[in-house]
Formats: C-alpha cells, sequence, structure tokens
C-alpha cells in the first residue's frame, strides 16, 4: 500500500508534509523543501472549491454520509478536478485517508498491466464500515485516476469489468481534460461533472489570498495580467506568481512587466510590428523582422498563438483576408507543433499575409 | 503403408549404386497387391454409406460406388508413380545429361583425378569448394560425378534431434552442451567417415568423398572453429572433402563470403568451383530430356509435357535455376486425366482452369517473359530497371504492375528505396518530371518512419515506386550502372577530430553539430597557424 | 591552448557582461529553499550554457568546476548498448541526450534513474539535490521528450532538470509547462562590441571599433561565433586593420555555392551533383535544418514575391517532412527540385517578356 503510494505523484509526500504542517508541526519544514503554492493552497475541504456548485452538492451529501457514485471529473486544467476529489476524499476518511485512496496519474504506469494487477488488487481488498476506534465510517475505497485520457483504451477496456465487479467495495473516480478520449462503457457507468474555466474574480481572490499568506507585495494590476496568462487556470495562475516571487525576491513589487518576462508571452508591439511589415510588402524587412525576433528568444509558436488572437480582433483586415490569413496560420501553427523550423514556418506566414493584403 | 516401408528401407541402402528405375519394375506389382485391398475397403465404405442412402436412391448408389472404385483405382496407379520421388526420378544419371557447364564439369572431373593422385603420393586430403547460385546442378554433378569415378559419397547432415531438446526448455546451461556436442559430432563425422569404411562398401574400393552442404549452425556462429577443425583433418582425414555453398545476396548469409575467406582458401589450398546459373540452351536440352521421360510409360500416364511455348517460358523464369524449372514443369505437365473420365463437371472446370492458366502464361510469356514461379525473388536489380524504364502496354497500363514491385520487396523497404533515391536521377530527362518522382520519394520516406503500423511499409513503398515510375515520362533510355546508396558517418569522432580537441576545454559537452556549424572553421585557422 | 571563447567565459553570475538583472533574477532564486526544474531558451551563442554553468556555481560554490568526463553505457530494450559523454561532477552532470539519435529515450529515462537515485554524496552540501543538465532537448524525440516529462516528475525530490533549448516551439507544452522558462535573448551588439574589447584588452591587443563592428555584422548576433571570429582574425592578420577579411564560416560559403549552381541550371543532372553536395554538408555535421534554412535564404534571393511566397510554402512542407522522415537528404532533394521546376518557369516567363 504505502510502495505505491510512493510511486503517485510527487504532491503524495508533500501532500503528507503538508498534514503535518497543518496540525502544528514546524519540525519537518525546514528538512523538506517546502511544498509548491499550488499544493500547500489547495483545498481543504469541499466547500473550499471555488465556483463547482453541482458537484460540490453532490461531494457534501456523500461527506455527510451518503453513498458515493463511480464519478467522472472532467474540464479544463487547472479547474479544481483533482483537488476537489482529494478534498472530499479527506474529509470522508479522515486519517485513514491514506490506506482509502488510490491515485494514480499519467507518470505512473499505467498500461492494461497495471489496470489488471494493481487496480485489481487493491480493488479486491475489503474495507471495513468502521475505523479503528470503532467510530463508523464509509465502507469503501477510492480509487483515483489521474488524467485518464491518456489511458489506452485497452486498458479502459480492461478497467471496465473490474468497475462493475468491485462496485461494492470500490469507487472510482476518473479525472481527465477530454470526455471524449474516455471510452463509451466507463462514461456511462459514471455519473459526469464537467468542470468550468474559473472567472477573473474567483482567481483573483485566490490570489490575494495566498499573496497575503505568504507575504507578497504586488502591483494591483498585475493581478489582472496573471488572470490574462493563466487563462481562467488556476494552478498556472498560481504557479505564475510563485515563479515570479522566487525570481524576483521577496523585496520586488511584482509588475505586469516582469509576469510578462516571466510567462513568455510575447509583446503586443511585436505582432503589430509584424502585420505592418506585411503590409509593407517588403521580403527583406520582414526577415530582418523575424530575424530579430528570433534574437530576442521569443518563441514562434507562442508568437503563431498570440497572433491568432490578434489577428481575429484586427479591425484593419477584411474577412476575405482574415481568412486567408488564418488559414495559413493554422497549417504553420500544426508544422510547428510537430518539429518544423520556425524561421521557415513564420516566413512562410509572413508571405502568405503579404499576398493576402496584395489583393483588397 | 506398404509403399512407404519400402522407401525407408531403400533410404538405408542409399550408400549402395542405386539400379535404376527398379521403381518402374516393382510398380506394377504394388498396384496389383493392392488394388484388391483399396478395392475392399471402398466395398465397406460402400456397404457402409447404402445403409444410409438405400432408401434414398439405390441406384444412383451403384453407380456412385462404381465411380469411387474406379476413382481409387486411378488414385493408386498415380500413388504408385508420384510416391516415389519424382525429383529423383529426374536427376541425372550421366555426365551428359548433367545441366551444368562442360568446362565446370571438367574442372570438377580434374579435381578428383587429382585428388587420387594426391592420395597416392600420400600427400594431405584435398579440400573443395562448390559455390553457385541456387538449383544450377551442384549438389547433382558432385553426386554423378562421384558415381561415375566409383567414389562413394559420405553427407554430413545436421543433429536435429539435439537441436530440439536444447532448445524447447531454455535452458542457459544447455547451450555451452550443445554447441560443444554439436562440435564433436562434427569432427566425429569427419574423422571417423574418411578413415573407416561402411559395410556396405564394395571390398577394396577406398574411394570416398565427404560432402558438407548442410552446414553445423557452431560454424555460423563463429567462422573461426572451421579453421581449427581443418587444421586436424589435413593431417589425419583421409577422403576428400567438398564443401557446397549456395550464393546469396544477402552479405550476412553469405558462407563463401564468411566462412570461407580468401585467408582460409589460401592455408588449406582449397580449390574453388563456382558455377553459374544454368544457361538457357543447356536448360532447353535438359527440359528436352524430363519431356521424354515424361512421354514414356509409366509416366505418360500422369504427365502431358506442356507446349513449347510454355516450356520456353518455364526456363525464362527460371532464371538459370533447374531446379525451380523442373518444379515449374512438373506441376504444368501433370495431368488429371483419369479424374476427367469420372467427374466430368469438374473436369471441365479443371481444363477451363488448366487453359485460362496456359493462356495467361503464354501471353506473359509473349509480351513480357514474366515469370512464372520465382516471382517473389524478383532481384533488386531487375526491379530497378523496371521501376527507371517503365513500359506500358497497350491499354496505357504499366506492364510491371507498382504493386508488385513494391509487394516484393517489403521486408526491407528503406534500403529498397534508397537504392531508388540513389539511381532515379540520371534515368530523367526534364526537371519538371523529377518534381514528382522526388515529392513521391520524400512522402515514401515520411511513411516508411512510421514504424507502428506494419501495413504502412506497404503503402509507402508503392507510393513511391509508384510516383517514379509514372513521373518519368520521357526516360533517358541507356545502361547506366547502379550506384549503392550513400552512408553517412556521423560518428562524433569523425567529426571532432583528435586534434581539434586539443584547443577545446578539456571536459567540453559540444555537441558534434554544434562544432560542425560554429567552431570547425575558426578550430581549423587557429590551429594551422600553431 | 584553449580558445578565447573559453578562456573568457565569465565564471559567476554577478561578473557576466549582459542581462544583469536577470542575473540577479537567477541568483534570488538559488537562494531560495526550493528549486524548479529550469528551461534556458535562446538563440545559439547567446549564452545560455555559460549562464547556466554560472548558476551551478552559485548553487554549489566552486567545486562544480572541478569537472571530469565520464561515458556513460545504456542499453536499448533492443539490447543495443549506446555510449553518452557526459561531462560532470559531483554536483551535476551534463548530457547531450540527441547524440544518442533515435534511442534518446531510453538516455533520458535510464540517465535520470541512475543519476536520481545515488543521493547526494557530500552531507554538508547545502543542497539536498543534484542537477542534470541537458543540451538541445528540442532535438529530442516526442517520445524521449514525454519520457522526460514522467522521469521529471518522479525524481523531484532528488535531482532537478536543466534543460537548454535554441527553440521552445518545439518543446512539448507538458515540459514547459513544468520548467521555470529563463528567456536568453541574444546580445545586443552594443554588449557584443564591449564584449570584444573587453577580451582584447585581457589579450593585450588594439581592436579598432570598425574592425569590431564588421565582425559583429557577420556573426549574425552571436556572441560566441564572434569572439571566434576575432581569434581568426587575429591569426590571419595582426595588427588589425579595419578592412581586413573576416573569416567567414565554410560551411556557409559551401552552402552559399550550391545554391548559385540551382539558380545556374536546372536540370536533373544539376539536381544530382547539388545532391552530392548536400551530401557533403551532412556528412560534416551540418543539421539539415540548418541547411535548409541557408538553402532557402539564398535561393529566395532574386525571385519576386510570388516565386519567394512558393519557394517558402515548398520548404515548410519538405522541412516538415523531413523532421519527420528518417532520410534526410530525400527532402531537401525534393525541395531543390521543386525549387529548380518553379524557377525554370519564372526565367522562362521572364525571357519572354523581354521578348515583347
Amino acid at each position: 500500500m504505502q510502495a505505491f503510494l510512493k510511486t503517485g505523484k510527487s504532491s503524495v509526500p508533500t501532500e503528507r508534509s503538508q498534514a503535518s504542517t497543518s496540525s502544528g508541526q514546524q519540525s519537518g519544514e525546514h528538512r523538506k523543501p517546502p511544498a509548491p503554492w499550488v499544493e500547500k493552497y489547495r483545498p481543504k475541504s469541499v466547500d473550499d472549491v471555488v465556483e463547482q456548485s453541482e458537484v460540490v452538492a453532490v461531494l457534501r451529501k456523500c461527506v455527510e454520509g451518503a453513498d458515493l457514485p463511480n464519478m467522472l471529473l472532467y474540464g479544463p486544467p487547472g479547474t479544481g478536478k483533482t483537488s476537489t476529489i482529494l478534498a472530499a476524499a479527506r474529509q470522508i476518511f479522515g486519517d485513514m485517508f491514506r490506506e482509502r485512496i488510490l491515485e494514480l496519474n499519467a507518470s505512473d504506469e499505467r498500461g492494461i498491466n497495471v489496470v489488471r494487477s494493481k487496480i485489481k488488487n487493491f480493488a479486491q481488498l475489503t474495507a471495513s464500515g468502521t475505523r479503528p476506534d470503532g467510530r463508523p465510517c464509509p465502507p469503501f475505497k477510492i480509487i483515483i485516476l489521474d488524467e485518464a485520457d491518456s489511458m489506452t483504451h485497452a486498458a479502459q477496456a480492461a478497467l471496465r469489468r473490474t468497475m462493475e465487479k468491485e462496485s461494492r467495495s470500490t469507487r472510482f473516480c476518473l479525472v481527465c481534460n477530454y470526455v471524449s478520449r474516455i471510452i463509451e462503457p466507463i462514461t456511462s457507468r459514471c455519473t459526469k461533472f464537467r468542470f468550468k474555466p474559473l472567472g477573473e474574480v474567483q482567481i483573483i481572490e485566490r490570489l490575494k489570498h495566498i499573496c497575503k499568506l505568504e507575504g507578497v507585495s504586488i502591483d494591483e494590476d498585475a493581478f489582472k495580467s496573471i488572470v490574462n496568462i493563466s487563462g481562467g487556470d488556476m494552478r498556472r495562475a498560481i504557479t505564475t506568481l510563485q515563479s515570479c516571487y522566487r525570481l524576483k525576491g521577496a523585496q520586488h513589487k511584482i509588475q505586469t512587466t516582469d509576469l510578462l518576462e516571466m510567462s513568455g508571452i510575447i509583446p503586443e508591439s511585436y505582432l503589430c510590428e509584424y502585420l505592418e511589415v506585411c503590409r509593407s510588402g517588403d521580403y527583406g524587412k520582414l526577415e530582418d523582422f523575424v530575424r530579430n525576433i528570433g534574437y530576442e528568444a521569443y518563441s514562434i509558436g507562442q508568437m503563431l498563438e498570440q497572433f491568432n488572437e490578434y489577428v481575429l480582433r484586427c479591425p484593419t483586415l477584411t474577412h476575405m483576408q482574415k481568412a486567408k490569413i488564418c488559414d495559413k496560420l493554422g497549417e504553420c501553427s500544426f508544422r510547428l507543433q510537430d518539429g518544423g523550423s520556425e524561421y521557415l514556418q513564420i516566413m512562410d506566414l509572413g508571405c502568405a499575409i503579404i499576398l493576402a493584403l496584395k489583393e483588397k | 503403408m506398404n509403399t512407404r516401408k519400402k522407401t525407408w528401407v531403400k533410404s538405408v541402402f542409399s550408400q549402395l549404386p542405386p539400379e535404376t528405375n527398379n521403381n518402374s519394375v516393382a510398380s506394377p506389382s504394388l498396384v496389383d497387391k493392392q488394388k484388391p485391398k483399396r478395392s475392399l475397403r471402398s466395398k465397406a465404405r460402400h456397404d457402409h454409406t447404402q445403409d444410409i442412402t438405400a432408401v434414398v436412391n439405390l441406384d444412383s448408389d451403384e453407380e456412385d460406388s462404381k465411380q469411387q472404385q474406379m476413382e481409387s483405382n486411378v488414385i493408386q496407379t498415380n500413388a504408385c508413380i508420384t510416391n516415389e520421388n519424382w525429383i529423383d526420378l529426374y536427376a541425372p544419371k550421366k555426365i551428359e545429361e548433367l545441366a551444368v557447364h562442360p568446362k565446370k564439369i571438367q574442372e570438377l572431373e580434374q579435381w578428383l583425378r587429382h585428388c587420387e593422385i594426391m592420395k597416392k603420393k600420400k600427400q594431405p586430403v584435398q579440400l573443395c569448394l562448390l559455390t553457385g547460385p541456387s538449383g544450377c546442378g551442384k549438389t547433382a554433378a558432385v553426386q554423378v560425378l562421384a558415381k561415375d569415378m566409383k567414389f562413394t559419397i559420405q553427407e554430413w547432415t545436421n543433429p536435429v534431434d539435439q537441436d530440439m531438446i536444447y532448445n524447447l526448455g531454455d535452458q542457459v546451461f544447455g547451450e555451452s552442451n550443445f554447441t560443444s556436442s554439436q562440435v564433436d559430432a562434427f569432427k566425429a563425422f569427419l574423422f571417423k567417415a574418411s578413415r573407416y569404411r561402411s559395410l556396405f562398401e564394395i571390398a577394396g574400393n577406398d574411394r570416398r568423398l565427404l560432402l558438407v552442404e548442410d552446414f553445423p549452425n557452431f560454424l555460423l556462429r563463429d567462422p573461426t572453429a572451421l579453421e581449427a577443425i581443418l587444421d586436424d583433418y589435413v593431417i589425419y582425414g583421409r577422403a576428400p572433402l567438398i564443401f557446397i555453398v549456395t550464393d546469396t545476396k544477402r552479405r550476412g548469409l553469405n558462407l563463401s563470403y564468411n566462412i570461407f575467406n580468401d585467408q582460409l582458401k589460401q592455408k588449406f589450398l582449397i580449390n574453388h568451383i563456382s558455377l553459374n546459373p544454368v544457361a538457357a540452351t543447356i536448360m532447353q536440352n535438359a527440359m528436352k530430356r524430363f519431356c521424354s521421360l515424361m512421354r514414356h510409360p509409366p509416366y505418360n500416364e500422369l504427365y502431358r509435357p506442356p507446349s513449347t511455348d510454355l516450356i520456353d517460358s518455364i526456363i525464362l523464369s527460371a532464371q538459370g535455376d533447374i531446379r525451380n524449372a523442373l518444379i515449374n514443369l512438373h506441376f504444368s505437365s501433370l495431368k488429371g486425366a483419369p479424374q476427367l473420365q469420372t467427374k466430368p463437371l469438374e473436369c471441365s472446370q479443371e481444363s477451363t482452369q488448366d487453359n485460362s492458366k496456359k493462356t495467361s502464361r503464354k501471353r506473359k510469356h509473349q509480351s513480357t517473359l514474366k515469370s512464372v514461379g520465382r516471382d517473389e525473388t524478383v532481384t533488386m536489380m531487375h526491379a530497378l530497371g523496371r521501376i527507371f524504364n517503365p513500359k506500358f502496354t497497350e491499354s496505357n497500363g504499366l506492364l510491371h504492375a507498382p504493386a508488385d514491385i513494391a509487394q516484393a520487396f517489403v521486408t526491407e523497404p528503406k534500403k529498397f528505396v534508397d537504392f531508388i533515391h540513389a539511381n532515379y536521377l540520371p534515368h530523367f530527362s526534364d526537371i519538371e518530371t523529377v518534381v514528382d518522382a522526388a515529392n513521391g520519394l520524400s512522402l515514401c520516406d515520411l511513411i516508411l518512419n512510421e514504424y507502428r503500423e506494419d501495413t504502412l511499409a506497404l503503402s509507402g513503398l508503392d507510393l513511391g515506386v509508384r510516383n517514379v515510375m509514372l513521373a518519368n515520362r520521357n526516360p533517358v533510355s541507356g545502361w547506366m550502372p547502379v550506384k549503392g546508396p550513400k552512408r553517412l558517418n556521423t560518428d562524433n569522432a569523425s567529426i571532432i577530430p583528435a586534434k581539434a580537441s586539443t584547443f577545446l576545454p578539456p571536459h567540453h559537452n559540444i555537441s558534434k553539430s554544434q562544432y560542425a556549424i560554429e567552431y570547425k572553421t575558426f578550430v581549423n585557422i587557429v590551429s594551422a597557424s600553431n | 591552448m584553449a580558445l578565447w571563447v573559453d578562456k573568457h567565459r565569465p565564471r559567476e553570475l554577478l561578473k557576466l557582461d549582459y542581462h544583469k538583472d536577470q542575473a540577479e533574477n537567477l541568483k534570488n532564486l538559488c537562494q531560495q529553499g526550493d528549486f524548479p526544474h529550469l528551461m534556458f531558451y535562446g538563440p545559439s551563442g547567446a549564452g545560455k550554457k555559460t549562464r547556466i554553468m554560472c548558476l551551478l556555481r552559485e548553487l554549489y560554490g566552486a567545486g562544480v568546476e572541478r569537472l571530469r568526463n565520464e561515458t556513460m553505457t545504456f542499453t536499448t530494450p533492443s539490447n543495443r548498448k549506446i555510449e553518452i559523454m557526459t561531462v560532470g561532477s559531483n554536483y551535476h552532470l551534463e548530457v547531450n541526450p540527441s547524440d544518442a539519435g533515435i534511442y534518446d529515450r531510453v538516455v533520458v529515462i535510464d540517465l535520470i534513474k541512475q543519476v536520481a537515485q545515488t543521493h547526494q554524496i557530500d552531507p554538508n552540501g547545502q543542497r539536498d539535490f543534484k542537477v542534470i543538465v541537458l543540451s538541445e532537448v528540442d532535438e529530442l524525440t516526442k517520445d524521449a521528450q514525454h519520457a522526460l516529462r514522467r522521469t521529471m516528475e518522479k525524481y523531484v525530490a532528488t535531482c532537478r532538470i536543466i534543460l537548454s533549448v535554441n527553440s521552445t516551439s518545439r518543446v512539448i507544452p507538458a515540459i514547459r509547462s513544468r520548467c521555470l522558462g529563463i528567456r536568453v535573448a541574444a546580445p545586443t551588439p552594443n554588449e557584443m562590441i564591449s564584449v570584444l574589447q573587453a577580451i582584447s584588452k585581457r589579450e593585450n591587443i588594439s581592436l579598432p571599433l570598425e574592425l569590431a563592428t564588421r565582425i559583429i555584422d557577420k556573426s549574425e548576433r552571436n556572441l560566441r561565433r564572434a569572439i571566434l571570429m576575432l581569434e581568426a582574425c587575429k591569426v590571419q592578420q595582426y595588427p588589425f586593420t579595419a578592412q581586413q577579411d573576416i573569416v567567414e564560416l565554410d560551411w556557409q560559403v559551401f552552402l552559399r555555392e550550391t545554391a548559385n549552381q540551382i539558380l545556374t541550371e536546372q536540370s536533373p543532372a544539376k539536381l544530382e551533383k547539388v545532391r552530392d553536395r548536400l551530401y557533403e554538408l551532412l556528412a560534416q555535421g551540418v543539421p539539415p535544418d540548418v541547411i535548409f534554412q541557408g538553402l532557402v535564404k539564398e535561393l529566395v534571393k532574386n525571385c519576386d514575391m510570388s516565386i519567394k511566397a512558393k519557394t517558402l510554402e515548398y520548404a515548410t512542407l519538405y522541412e516538415h517532412r523531413m523532421q519527420n522522415g528518417a532520410k534526410h537528404i530525400f527532402h531537401l532533394e525534393a525541395f531543390v527540385a521543386q525549387f529548380m521546376n518553379i524557377y525554370k518557369k519564372f526565367i522562362a516567363d521572364a525571357m519572354m517578356m523581354d521578348d515583347f
């Protein structure tokens, strides 16, 4: 039991240390590296979970003693899927949390063999209805499969029987980004909960809370840019904040510019310039511009991503031009992600834009 | 049962000079013996079937049984001929019948005589290496010559049973055991067979000849082992030793290259006789002999020699492999004649099938001389030729389907594509046409690189071949040498020379590409000045 | 004997010549208890490796400069032995896993495992983790990158990974999101000039400003290249004159000649000659994507806009295929064939126009 908990992702040991710190023990702190803020500020109880009302309502019932269904939690990254189920489990099992949970994520070997051995073995353990101290406790275990959409279909299919057979003593909770990658027989056995991207207000509220506890000095405007960078992803927002804090040191007041620099976001002036260079129709200028952006070490992949937004919003382009540019943009982005050369892709796009802008 | 027993007995006496055609004498009696037995059994079967079907239709049943009886007779006569190994039947018995070039036969004969002389002079035994492509008559030549010159052949065969035992349970210790025992067995064969005579041997004849065609596995693993064995054999052996090795295209499998290197040949003065593929004229004569054999009783019952056109196409397709030609001839001339009478419907079907086969073959022969039997072994060179000089049929289709060519090389697609790539450009006359071919090859490489899907190899190869063939609208004709694909040697050491590394920090981690594009020029200049 | 580029490499964060703010930030990072995985990204010759070494020194002290070479052996699933050269100290290990070619996945996994499972030997060391420096991670296969992502998580307790990449676009998002990205932009021309001048001063040579400017123009904002050029110039002619020849990279010259050959004649025979030249470049160890990029730059020089656009369209197509294919020459050749075809038509059209 302990052995495979260790193979779980890094969150498990930190969770443990966190549990000890929350109970007032500070001794382990200097020996263990401090937990990342993402782990440190995970919601402790179901009620702490931000926004996702439906699932919170169901889980609250379970915490109060109702039976827990098999669950499939899906939604974009950083919306609290894993946090929610972990918090619920901790509330349900209390200090028996460790024995009653098997958490596996994509970093573990999770082929069909693991489903056949590890998961089955864990599922077959019986869970008693009482705690060691005699208090009642729900008579089941939870298997959490994080990033379930990266499991092979064969492994998912193997899971299907286990889910059914062991339903008496085991609940499954699958967590994934894309529900379409989970095979039908599994989805039909689970209650599905969709997690929505978090709103600006909730993220800022949480960030402010963290800043207060950690003593981070930060510009008020900077919160907004963190939200922009993260795109509704709470984990990314917190990570960005922490990285920035680490880099700049405690004395520094975090500014929007620091955040942009940190996150690798390309300043909008570059996007503007790119379009202008293309408008001039001068290949030489385009070449210079592209070379320059390379010297500045900006990522072309990021650039294309942002440029897509920029083109869509750009008022000076006709619909036809936008269509042509976006067509090429998509192709270039794909090739770039697939290993194509940055220089060639962005030059190709530039040429296509030049041609698109020429024909009015 | 009876016939099987007979062949078993025969095999034991294989060392005796076989009486030619003793089978033809035996066969009629065999048929006689067996006929009643079989018909009895068929009668029993008949009775049995009657029990069931009698109610339905007695008359037809009666007829049926008759038919069955006839059928079984036919089968019997056929069986007695086919049971005898038909390849043996056609095997050459005299030197004149050998489908080997007379000069080569002479060479071999001289070597055998030379052996005799050397033996009388008490010189060490002679060794000979006989190589040639498959089916060029290596073994047959040795056997016929040996018989002619009254040598007794003793041949080594790999002990199969041992192999089985040790490979079944994969014990680790078994392997060493196994190799040593096989080495011992091989040595024992060589020395005993050359020194002690067989019980069946005619007294006073000590002309023996050892033949190794079936190479023991340990030699394949460790080619140097042979040298040690031969060292001993030259001293203790008494009989000349012949190695027969079939040429293969693959270097890794080529025994004559791997085991019998020049050094070894020098050391033991191994006489190397290399045979060529059977020439068309010699093959024709051989085919004539086969056909005449077929026309003689009792074989004329079974065979109907095919038309000369078909024979020609068989000869062409065999590409100098007489064994292959014989197999093709055998199957194309088998007639199902007796069956025709009893089962008219099937017979007609069969005959049309036969006809269609023949006509299709004929057509192939007339138009392309396309091979009948050895299709899969189109050589790389042939295939390249077909690709680079695409020929079209009257209906504007490709004469050699790209799919067929691709199929033939699907086991090593990358190598084949490399060859196409290395050689295709000179066959194109115009850059416009090259574009499609180059594009096809690039796509082909992309698809072949996807290793996770097996079927992609075929479709990728097909795509490449097809593109190169179709793109070439006006090919440059004429003979061009085929070049092998280039190999890039990109070792770290070959790119960062030792001299240069004295200029780099002692513990650097500069990658080869970084060195090539950043450092090389400057390091060369700086090092030249020092 | 050491080249100037190594001799005058800064060894401490605060002695770096440019990006001083960033150096300050890195120093801050070292002072904190937890240290994330890092990814240094920027163009070639911007100083990524230099910064990484300075950072390691900041982390562990001068001990990281006691380097030693070590050859590690890895066994692939198909039982092939691969040897990889590594450079390391007691505290860190530096590897270029892309040297292993298609077996890079095995190297990545085994390497990190081996390092992570041997704990820090020095009990007094202030860090309880080792550092693995992986260079050219963008050249790794996707497979290896996914493996890297998983191992990164698994052994986070005992080792940290510092990646050095040229282009982040080729690094999978999962790795990017697990690392703190450090952007290392190329130095500005002025910064480069001051570096060159500082080096000249230490070497006791006088460097005319004009020559320095010309070197920097040629160096494509690559500081390593600029310093190497300076040293080569010194070897060829000293004292310096402002107008003296600057050594060019021979592969660039060779590539330019190849491009000119393509422009002079468009025929299958020429294509075959071009192929031989490309083989030559590949055999020298010039990476195929660099060849591709250089070819395109040279070829489009004399075309009009529509031809340029078409050329780039084909270039992107074949370059992409090349990255996913096995035989680089196939795709380079296909691109050259396409270009020859377009260019031939373009020339023919231009001739027609002249006739009228």
